[in-house]
């Protein structure tokens, strides 16, 4: 440990020390330079689905039951009628005009995802290798546990994952069951593994990079893997699964290590807000935040909570408006308004 | 046996007899907190009430009544038998305050937000019983460590005043009456606003927006828990490992209204010094913060944290104090001040990576810092609840009384 770390360290009271080695990747880690990670020309989010599951009481009521917040996932019998899933596809348009797709997260019910799946046709993109790469934002079963519905069109799929996984989430990648908590992958990945760390920036094509936050989360699981795209003309969009490190802090983060990262544009999915329906005084610290950094396209779902919207838009926040599509798949949230206020199953929205 | 081995011996029994109560602790939270344990309290927010209650009736029965009515005088020694009564009480209180008083009785016919099914009765946006408990938890943490820290700076500052030459029954209810009314008074323009704000919609009609929004760049009233355990620490620190200092400059042995006064607001002050100082260090570290900010970037993390170390520095005076004997009894005050100090904020260190380091281990949390479901709070007032049950109830037993 050089001076200036020790001095760095002694200030704060150990907490180096006391973090026992998880490293924080948010404002405290500075890059050399401010990396320029090139321009596309645009950007389409397909919410394929942003219902991880169906019924907060009853997912409430499983993380109660199985120990807590902090219980390991892998852990709790959840319940499997509640089982929804998270995913996205996210079509980029270069500045030469080719094309490239991207999947987002698999979710977490096989059945509803093979539905999903099938509805907007990502079984086929899958299978004919329109789709090669998917970006794993973290290791919840929400966002991962669906890997099956993924692997059996193709097995040899790059993925791009947080480097904190946990024995049981490689277990499951490779092919495993755990008949506790519900989840199984019969299909073992034979593709590419990236596993990100936080001290990098992974650029996946010019205007696109993925970073990953090495923040802690509930249900023991760690890290998240948020995207980053530069829109030309437009600015910085962050495209992630829940959000966990916060909006603002990745919005700081490009600030502090894009060229041109100040300029935000937009962001699109889970915010990680009002989760579960309830608000805190914090979430009114956000709202305040957000209109100072003046984002001009919030697509928002899943964890953002539908109150954290509605008090977002009312606050003059540009909250994309959804589409009733979502009324049309098989199975619906029970904390689905008629406000618009969400980008749910189904909608597009364009950066 | 010469004095150097004596004293050497001294200290091993006293660390032993820590790491004993600190088994006793980890075993307790196995049973109630652990979220690989066995009740799996730890929500976090309702665990932690659970044990700020606890710590709060410990301090009542300690330093508010300073044992009465089973110590008729505060010089005679508990026995065994008492030690096990006045745990069995604290216990007791702290679940019918905490289910009686409050979940049924105020929160059902007065005050909604400190009871579950009171919450959740009024059908209003998210409140399911997991919310409602955390929420109405949360009320109680602010209530009760309110009343933890008037309570210590009563007992510090203003002692038997002024009540003087009353028995202890006397002195006790006149001064839980006191702290208990300026508790609620504290809690009504500290705390309230930001409970008041945790439901949707707010409830305007009966708690003003949090005012202070401005001064912290957060709505949330982590900024006043964050000066006012660091005021405990304060507090603490003085009483036990430097001499008093530097209340006892101005007051009597027993206590007077200037001394009080003094000492109240000087410790105050040095809560928000101390606060501030940690803050700096946080900026140092991690950059500053920023309005919105989530996680480390957040202001309320910056002043949740200062409590959580302060939390570490109250933990490390009573084990430097009470197991280590205060280390050094000769040499000026200043030496002694200094080398206790040192060996109070090296120790707090320790405790620091304890919790974080070896906390997934032992205590089933999660790594990494900042994480919104789980602070050291809990398990370091459990800590401190544990030894001061053992300080005043158990007369430090195996040790020879230092207290």
């Amino acid at each position: 440990m050089d001076r200036r770390e020790f001095l760095k360290v002694a200030g704060m009271g150990g907490a180096a020390i006391a973090t026992g080695g998880v490293s924080i990747g948010l404002t405290g880690e500075a890059y050399a330079a401010k990396e320029d990670i090139g321009q596309i020309k645009s950007l389409k989010v397909t919410v394929i689905s942003e219902t991880s599951w169906f019924n907060n009481d009853i997912f409430k009521k499983d993380i109660m039951d199985g120990g807590g917040t902090m219980a390991n996932q892998y852990d709790i019998a959840w319940n499997q009628e509640n089982a929804g899933g998270y995913a996205a596809l996210l079509e980029i348009e270069q500045l030469d005009g080719s094309k490239k797709k991207l999947l987002m997260d698999t979710g977490w019910s096989n059945s509803w995802m093979d539905y999903v799946f099938k509805m907007h046709g990502i079984d086929q993109m899958l299978k004919k290798k329109e789709i090669d790469t998917m970006i794993l934002t973290h290791w919840h079963l929400d966002h991962y546990w669906g890997i099956e519905s993924t692997l059996k069109h193709n097995p040899n799929i790059t993925i791009y994952a947080p480097n904190t996984h946990y024995p049981e989430d490689m277990k499951l990648l490779k092919g495993a069951k755990f008949a506790k908590a519900g989840c199984s992958n019969s299909i073992p990945h034979k593709g590419k593994l990236v596993e990100c760390d936080a001290k990098k920036v992974h650029k996946l094509m010019p205007g696109v990079a993925v970073k990953m936050f090495d923040v802690p989360i509930i249900l023991r699981v760690r890290g998240e893997n948020v995207m980053y795209f530069n829109v030309k003309d437009k600015g910085i969009v962050t495209v992630t699964g829940c959000c966990h490190p916060g909006v603002l802090s990745l919005y700081s983060f490009a600030r502090n290590n894009f060229a041109k990262g100040d300029d935000v544009y937009g962001s699109y999915g889970g915010l990680h807000m009002t989760l579960f329906e309830t608000w805190d005084p914090k979430f009114d610290d956000v709202i305040k935040g957000l209109k100072a950094f003046k984002p001009e396209k919030l697509g928002c779902n899943h964890c953002t909570g539908w109150l954290f919207a509605e008090k977002a838009a009312a606050a003059g926040l540009p909250v994309v408006k959804g589409t009733d599509k979502f009324r049309s798949y098989k199975k619906v949230s029970t904390v689905a308004k008629n406000n618009h206020v969400f980008l749910t199953n189904g909608d597009t929205v364009v950066f | 046996m010469s004095e150097q081995s004596s004293q050497k011996n001294n200290y091993l029994l006293g660390i032993a007899t820590f790491i004993g109560i600190a088994v006793l602790n980890i075993a307790a939270w196995y049973l109630f907190f652990n979220p690989k344990g066995v009740m799996r309290l730890y929500t976090p927010m309702y665990g932690f009430s659970m044990v700020v209650i606890l710590l709060a009736m410990v301090v009542t029965v300690s330093d508010l009544f300073e044992g009465w009515p089973l110590r008729q005088n505060a010089a005679e020694q508990l026995t065994l038998v008492k030690g096990i009564l006045l745990t069995g009480i604290v216990v007791m209180l702290t679940w019918v305050i905490m289910f009686g008083l409050f979940h049924n009785l105020i929160g059902k016919f007065g005050i909604t937000y400190f009871s579950p099914s009171a919450i959740v009765a009024t059908g209003e946006t998210g409140t399911e019983i997991f919310n409602a408990r955390e929420n109405s938890s949360t009320a109680l943490i602010y209530l009760f460590a309110t009343y933890i820290w008037l309570a210590i700076a009563w007992k510090t500052c203003f002692k038997g005043w002024p009540w003087n030459g009353q028995n202890l029954g006397t002195i006790g209810f006149s001064r839980v009456m006191t702290v208990s009314f300026f508790s609620v008074m504290a809690y009504a323009v500290l705390f309230h606003p930001h409970v008041g704000y945790l439901f949707s919609p707010a409830q305007k009609l009966a708690a003003v927006a949090p005012w202070w929004e401005s001064l912290a760049d957060t709505n949330s009233a982590y900024y006043h828990l964050g000066w006012v355990v660091c005021t405990v620490a304060v507090l603490i620190m003085s009483e036990l490992i430097w001499e008093r200092y530097p209340w006892k400059l101005l007051g009597s042995e027993n206590g007077s209204l200037a001394g009080g006064l003094f000492g109240f607001v000087g410790s105050v002050m040095s809560g928000f010094v101390l606060m501030y100082i940690m803050k700096a260090g946080m900026v140092m570290y991690w950059g500053a913060p920023f309005v919105g900010g989530q996680y480390l970037d957040a202001p309320y993390f910056r002043f949740l944290h200062a409590a959580e170390m302060a939390g570490f520095l109250i933990l490390a005076t009573l084990v430097v104090s009470l197991y280590l004997g205060n280390l050094i009894s000769g040499s000026s005050l200043v030496v002694r001040l200094l080398v206790r100090t040192v060996a109070v904020l090296i120790l707090a260190l320790l405790f620091m990576w304890f919790y974080y380091a070896a906390g997934p281990i032992f205590l089933g949390t999660v790594p990494g810092i900042a994480q919104p479901e789980d602070t050291p709070l809990c398990w370091s007032f459990l800590m401190v609840s544990f030894i001061l049950i053992h300080r005043y109830f158990f007369n430090l037993v195996p040790l020879k009384s230092r207290a």
